[in-house]
């Protein structure tokens, strides 16, 4: 157990870890993607000013948009420091290993991310007072340090799931440069132009004329065709989510297409709601030109929210079992973790109390198991639960279902313990499912760490897909 | 004769700890015209919440942003510390817990605050808000800043850690909280002064003259209240690591005597001198705070993780980007500086 750092795991109660980073990511991912596709729209639309001498593009540049740009960015980067401290609390061991592998590509992002504050803080604050060449040449800035921050944390995050070579030579560049690397940022980069297309167009709605009243439809009109052309890529999307696809382990990809039903729904809900964006989009809008009033533009924004969250939520889960591919399971333990701790047990040099109340040293050994294994994903009894998920289990059923979880369900990593720490758990959790009573009377252990031994040693301590590859299930 | 720290670890050890010195400076002086500028406001607001000062415009029109460049200047030493002591950092960070979280949404209520008092003079100026909003304002940019310096201690601390847990408390009142979190404020006056005086360059004459005395008192106050309160918490806190934590001690201290010398004497026609020696006492501060962290590291285990890290490679990628990010920034700024000038005349 040499260096394994444990941490203070807190409870969250009935509400499942995942949930907060999921709920976060997804806010902050929908506002980091506008920040990035409204690079392009004011490039767009100061080019137009300065170009075309359209003045309208320039008043709506000028105006509300580039507020909302300003107000995003900052609330991007807030959330993106909430992602980090989020991913802290609910798996530092993760969130550790990707900085330990790609800090100075995290800190190469800061300097983008630098750039893009001061091209758009400029912009913002001397806008009216610069010539168009330096307002372009400033928003270009802003646009090109938004997307190459786009850039670098895509490849961190496209890594999680597909490491590539990494995993053979620890490279960081064949790490950042995985299989995913290339369809994830180019379906990121038109992603982000279409969300921020579409708050552009929701936005118009709110534009004044010079006199204070509200502009005119044939005003909006025009400006809602000269953003159309953002849709433009948007009709490669599809491809990019199929060679996406091919590109994710197959295991991954057996659960997006059927194996879990939650993640299914999850794909089908990103995938239905991304085509009749797209197909509005690009037949309505760029090809048709047509209107939109600002009741539409506000529905068409929500299902871009949709969509990203759904897309999250199928990325996030497709790694399962883990968290890095091959390297470090969803709760947080290396191959060679599980290895160790299943001669030498978990938890019993978990230096943090168990703060519950329990009978027994056995039941406290099996909350401390809870808490170190399973509690990253799991409650006792709210999401996700595990009173729920092994109600209908007899104790027995518990025990063996336990020992061979990645063979009971191959999207769990495999029990990381010993016979000792496999029973303490199984009792916990029976207690918890009898009510937690003041007085809990174990089994006769002799027989049963036998035969638990007897189960963990047929499970191994291989993933499930591939155990069940090697016996050729 | 030893080297100064860190220069006398082992090399990955020694780039880890220098990064995380310089931009921890670097963060800090933003930092200060943040806290010390809201302050200055919420202390504006109670004393004489009617009119717009020189000053009182300029920290209204130049907080949000910032705000902005403080978090982003702080992603970097956010970064570093996870190298230099990831162990400790996020044991602290989960130790606690909602407390510690809570920053994030003070953050975005400070950020919007600021640009609903930079957005409506009415409210500036009404009689409820134009007291209230700086001064909640200032009590979340305060807060933001205790529950750092709550967490460090707390990273520091190891041998708490356990009962900390045990105990569910969200609080960790060490006994240098108090005298620490006094000097951060007291020493984020002599930063405001200094960033506010040459944010005060381009402007009219008379509204240079009627900021300059305040700022003047505010970097004289400042500072000796700052050297105070550092020689009350430092005599008891650094005694531990005294051979490696003194030299940046007498940096700091005489950084800030300097800044204090040259602000008296020409603050207002020269500030940059003013300013470097306070980046030099600001350096100072970061040395000793990272003197301090090491003597209550495992060493041979951070060693060892900082030597594999070292090794994972991207810091030439690192290096050649920086150089770019610098020259466009420099690029970018010498065009808009030029133009506004023109503009000007």
């Amino acid at each position: 157990m040499g260096d394994f750092a444990f941490y203070p795991i807190q409870d969250y109660g009935p509400l499942m870890k995942g949930l907060a980073i999921g709920g976060l990511g997804i806010f902050h991912v929908f506002l980091a993607q506008f920040a990035i596709g409204a690079g392009f729209v004011l490039c767009l639309l100061q080019w137009r000013a300065w170009k075309r001498g359209d003045e309208l593009a320039r008043r709506f540049l000028d105006g509300f948009f580039t507020v909302l740009v300003l107000v995003s960015f900052v609330l991007g980067a807030v959330t993106g420091v909430a992602m980090w401290f989020t991913s802290i609390q609910v798996s530092p061991r993760t969130i550790g290993m990707m900085i330990d592998e790609f800090h100075w590509v995290w800190a190469t992002e800061w300097l983008f991310f630098g750039v893009e504050v001061a091209a758009g803080y400029a912009f913002y604050r001397y806008r009216n007072r610069l010539t168009d060449s330096t307002r372009m040449l400033l928003l270009v800035a802003y646009s090109v340090a938004g997307w190459m921050s786009l850039f670098w944390i895509n490849g961190i995050l496209s890594w999680q799931l597909t490491p590539g070579e990494w995993l053979l030579s620890g490279g960081v560049w064949d790490g950042f440069f995985n299989p995913s690397f290339w369809p994830s940022l180019l379906y990121r980069t038109f992603a982000a132009a279409t969300i921020a297309a579409l708050v552009a167009i929701l936005v118009v709605h709110v534009l004044r004329n010079p006199d204070g009243g509200p502009a005119t439809r044939e005003d909006k009109t025009r400006l809602i065709r000269s953003l159309s052309i953002l849709f433009l890529p948007t009709a490669a999307m599809p491809l990019l989510g199929l060679w996406y696809l091919a590109t994710i382990p197959e295991d991954s990809r057996s659960w997006l297409l059927g194996g879990s039903p939650a993640m299914s729904m999850f794909l089908a809900g990103a995938v239905a709601t991304s085509t009749a964006l797209g197909v509005y989009a690009v037949v309505g809008l760029f090809a048709r030109k047509l209107y939109v009033n600002v009741g539409t533009a506000a529905l068409l924004v929500g299902l871009a929210f949709v969509a990203t969250g759904a897309g999250e939520f199928v990325r996030e889960g497709s790694r399962k079992p883990y968290t890095v591919r091959e390297v470090l399971f969803s709760n947080s333990l290396t191959r060679e973790d599980v290895d160790r701790m299943r001669r030498e047990g978990s938890a019993h040099r978990d230096p943090y109390p168990i703060r519950e109340e329990v009978p027994d040293s056995q039941l406290e050994l099996g909350a401390r198991v809870m808490r170190l294994q399973c509690s990253v994903c799991h409650t006792m009894d709210g999401a996700n639960g595990m009173l729920h998920l092994v109600g209908p289990w007899q104790t027995d059923q518990m025990r063996m279902n336990i020992a061979k979880l990645q063979h009971t369900k191959p999207f769990m990593p495999p029990f990381a313990g010993n016979a000792e720490e496999l029973e303490a758990l199984v009792q916990y959790l029976s207690w918890h499912r009898a009510g937690r009573p003041a007085e809990w009377r174990a089994e006769d252990l002799a027989d049963v760490l036998v035969r638990n031994q007897i189960w963990l040693d047929e499970a191994g301590t291989a993933p499930g897909r591939a155990h069940q590859k090697a016996d050729g299930r | 004769m030893t080297a100064l720290f860190p220069f006398d670890l082992p090399a990955a050890s020694a780039v880890y700890a220098t990064l995380m010195i310089v931009t921890f400076a670097i963060h800090l002086l933003a930092a200060q015209f943040l806290l010390g500028g809201s302050a200055y406001l919420a202390w504006r607001g109670l004393v004489a919440p009617a009119g717009d000062s020189v000053l009182r415009k300029l920290f209204v029109d130049w907080l949000p942003f910032a705000m902005g460049v403080t978090i982003t200047l702080g992603v970097a030493p956010l970064l570093f510390v996870q190298i230099l002591d990831q162990q400790g950092f996020y044991t602290a960070n989960l130790l606690l817990f909602h407390r510690w979280m809570a920053v994030l949404p003070v953050l975005i209520v400070a950020f919007y605050l600021l640009y609903v008092q930079k957005g409506s003079t009415r409210i500036r100026e009404h009689a409820l808000f134009g007291r209230a909003l700086p001064a909640v304002v200032f009590s979340c940019v305060a807060f933001v800043g205790f529950s750092w310096s709550e967490n460090h201690l707390l990273s520091l601390d190891r041998g708490v850690w356990s009962s900390f847990y045990a105990s569910a408390r969200w609080f960790y009142p060490a006994p240098e909280l108090l005298p620490r979190a006094l000097m951060m404020l007291a020493a984020s006056l002599p930063g405001l002064a200094i960033v506010a005086t040459l944010l005060l360059r381009g402007r009219p004459q008379e509204e240079r003259h009627a900021a300059a005395t305040t700022l003047r008192g505010l970097l004289i106050l400042g500072a000796v209240v700052a050297i105070g309160c550092g020689l009350w918490t430092g005599s008891a806190t650094y005694r531990e690591v005294r051979a490696a934590s003194t030299p940046w001690l007498w940096l700091a201290g005489l950084g800030a005597l300097t800044a204090t010398v040259f602000g008296a004497l020409h603050l207002a026609r020269n500030p940059k001198l003013a300013l470097l020696s306070w980046t030099v006492s600001l350096l100072g501060i970061g040395g000793a705070r990272e003197a301090r962290r090491w003597g209550a590291l495992p060493t041979d285990t951070v060693v060892e993780h900082h030597e594999r890290a070292w090794t994972v490679g991207g810091f030439g990628v690192f290096v050649f980007f920086a150089i770019v990010a610098t020259v466009a920034l420099a690029f970018l700024g010498r065009r808009v500086r030029t133009e506004l000038r023109a503009t000007v005349k």
